[in-house]
């Protein structure tokens, strides 16, 4: 049974169709990468699923329910959450606290409890921010402001914010961007090993990344679904091969 | 409790000096009332972060309220002011849920505009606010509870009243920005994109800011109607509004103290100033301009930055005193 399914997912500015009738199919606990070259639609689709744009037609369904319409705010509370493609962090506040502001934004209602002492409040997302510290490595500097961190390791938060909601499904938009060849490694074998727990579905352009750790591959050029695949039969397609111009296929 | 038990004293020590060391009983009444005001201002603008012009709305609307209830309907100061302050409440929670449907520049000038709309609102019904001339003789009607009478007619128990308000006020306060909900809104402030992302429903916890400030707003606008007897135009006017953001910005805005501060020099330089040199205001904007360059956290950050330094020249035997 599938997490997240779309069905002919169009987004269109005006005349323009950014994306066009894009089925896709999420099954559990796998990791599933969304590919293509630059104006291939991705970051439009990755809105669309994240509700940040509305979609012009079409449905999507997470775990059974219609969220077509629901607003970013609504969907990280039915076990939905996100990372940014530019980094997007509470800067001037600790790891920790980072954590437990995401832990927080499940419940639509402890953000609000202005009439008890914030350290009460927070007790209750211990386990979720020990989870997120430990699967991203920050065990030791919880206590860092995150503005001080390197980028490589915001980088890092950025993926252990969307852990620290304990989601069913992690929408990842590009989490190697910006970071540095030595550091891709941390993100990719962090990637990897959520999938025991959770449903990744990873938006990427770096290929190598892409076909050496998804499960499924849906390769997308001008709005629309080109092929899709495991690794094995992406890397071995020549319409692939074409899309990218033999460019980056090599760049593994 | 903690955090009451360590800001009580501190916030009565505050009332105390201001009442036994400033020059005059008014002066410290008024310091107390718009250090209130100031706090309102910070709650929006040092936790939520938004700069608005609307707070002489509040104030204005407190005033005129508090005054009207107690002339009209004959209730007590007490009433009057829980009036003035659910009106405030109201008042703030439809202008806010208005004026955040904008953001950055778009807010600032809606709640310029809800300001002038307000002045216009109060000038109009004259009947009511004595327009131009401002509401005349507020009285200050005493609470009569089973025969025991409180009233407030002399200066010096309006002095108690209003310190006792200005404590508890500050208590609410201080627990609210210790709260969750007050980190909440520092992280919105921060990036409102990823604390939206994160699930949170960012115009509730900014109306929910703008109502708690202007509650205490409008029942501290009350109060210095009562204290002047009379509620001027002036109030409602957009100048009102400078002046309460100016107070907020100069003591800081991202610690309660820096309300008392901003409101202490404001009303007592204001005060001392003004007696020997008319265009005084001409020193506040030079001062505005040095805070905002090379004080950003404001008078209380430089406050801190003091203590700092002395208790790192004497040892820890001065921090604890400080702390």
């Amino acid at each position: 049974m599938s997490i997240l399914t779309t069905n002919r997912l169009t987004k269109s500015y005006g005349e323009f169709k950014a994306v066009t009738d894009v089925n896709l199919d999420v099954q559990p606990n796998t990791l599933h990468a969304v590919i293509g070259p630059n104006g291939a639609g991705k970051t439009t689709l990755f809105h669309c699923l994240t509700g940040v744009q509305r979609l012009t037609s079409g449905r999507i369904l997470f775990d059974n329910k219609e969220i077509s319409k629901l607003g970013p705010e609504k969907r990280s509370s039915l076990g939905m959450s996100r990372s940014f493609q530019v980094t997007s962090l509470f800067l001037e506040m600790t790891v920790r606290e980072n954590l437990q502001i995401a832990a927080l934004g499940v419940s639509s209602i402890d953000g609000f409890r202005f009439w008890s002492s914030s350290a009460s409040t927070v007790k209750k997302t211990a386990a979720a921010v020990d989870y997120a510290l430990e699967t991203t490595g920050f065990e030791n500097r919880a206590e860092t402001i995150a503005g001080d961190l390197s980028h490589g390791q915001q980088r890092m938060l950025e993926v252990g914010m969307a852990l620290a909601q304990q989601p069913k499904l992690i929408l990842l938009d590009e989490p190697t961007s910006g970071m540095g060849v030595d550091d891709i490694p941390m993100i990719s074998d962090l990637v990897r090993r959520l999938t025991k727990d959770i449903t990744v579905l990873l938006i990427e352009h770096n290929m190598g990344i892409v076909l050496e750790i998804s499960d499924k591959i849906t390769v997308m050029q001008l709005g629309q679904i080109l092929v899709e695949g495991t690794p094995n039969q992406i890397k071995n397609d020549q319409r692939v091969r074409e899309a990218y111009l033999g460019g980056e296929t090599e760049d593994a | 409790m903690s955090l009451e038990l360590k800001h009580c004293p501190i916030l009565i020590a505050i009332a105390l000096a201001a009442f036994l060391v400033l020059p005059s009983i008014s002066l410290a009444t008024e310091v107390l009332i718009f250090a209130i005001i100031a706090l309102g201002c910070s709650i929006l603008l040092g936790y939520a972060g938004l700069l608005s012009f609307g707070q002489a709305i509040f104030f204005g609307l407190g005033a005129y309220v508090a005054s009207l209830s107690q002339i009209h309907l004959g209730v007590n100061f007490l009433v009057g002011l829980l009036i003035a302050t659910a009106a405030g409440a109201t008042v703030a929670a439809l202008v806010g849920a208005l004026a955040i449907r904008r953001q950055g520049i778009y807010f600032v000038m809606l709640t310029l505009a809800f300001t002038q709309l307000a002045f216009f609102v109060s000038y109009t019904l004259d009947e009511w606010t004595g327009g131009d001339n401002g509401l005349l003789d507020v009285p200050r009607n005493s609470v009569d509870i089973f025969g025991f009478e409180i009233a407030i007619d002399s200066s010096e128990k309006f002095y108690a009243f209003v310190a006792i308000s200005f404590v508890l006020i500050f208590l609410g306060m201080i627990r609210i920005t210790h709260s969750q909900f007050g980190r909440t809104l520092l992280a919105i402030k921060q990036n409102e994109e990823r604390a939206t992302a994160l699930g949170y429903s960012v115009k509730w916890y900014k109306v929910l800011a703008f109502i708690f400030s202007g509650s205490i707003t409008a029942y501290a606008g009350g109060m210095y109607a009562l204290f002047l007897n009379f509620a001027p135009l002036s109030n409602v006017e957009l100048i009102m509004s400078e002046h309460i953001l100016i107070m907020a910005i100069i003591g800081g805005t991202g610690n309660v103290y820096g309300a008392v501060l901003g409101s202490l020099f404001l009303v007592v330089v204001g005060d001392m100033l003004s007696a020997f040199w008319e265009r005084w205001l001409f020193l506040l904007g030079g001062i505005l301009i040095l805070t905002v360059f090379y004080m950003r956290g404001g008078l209380i950050s430089g406050l801190y930055g003091v203590f700092e330094f002395l208790s790192q020249k004497f040892g820890s035997a001065s921090t604890q005193k400080e702390s």
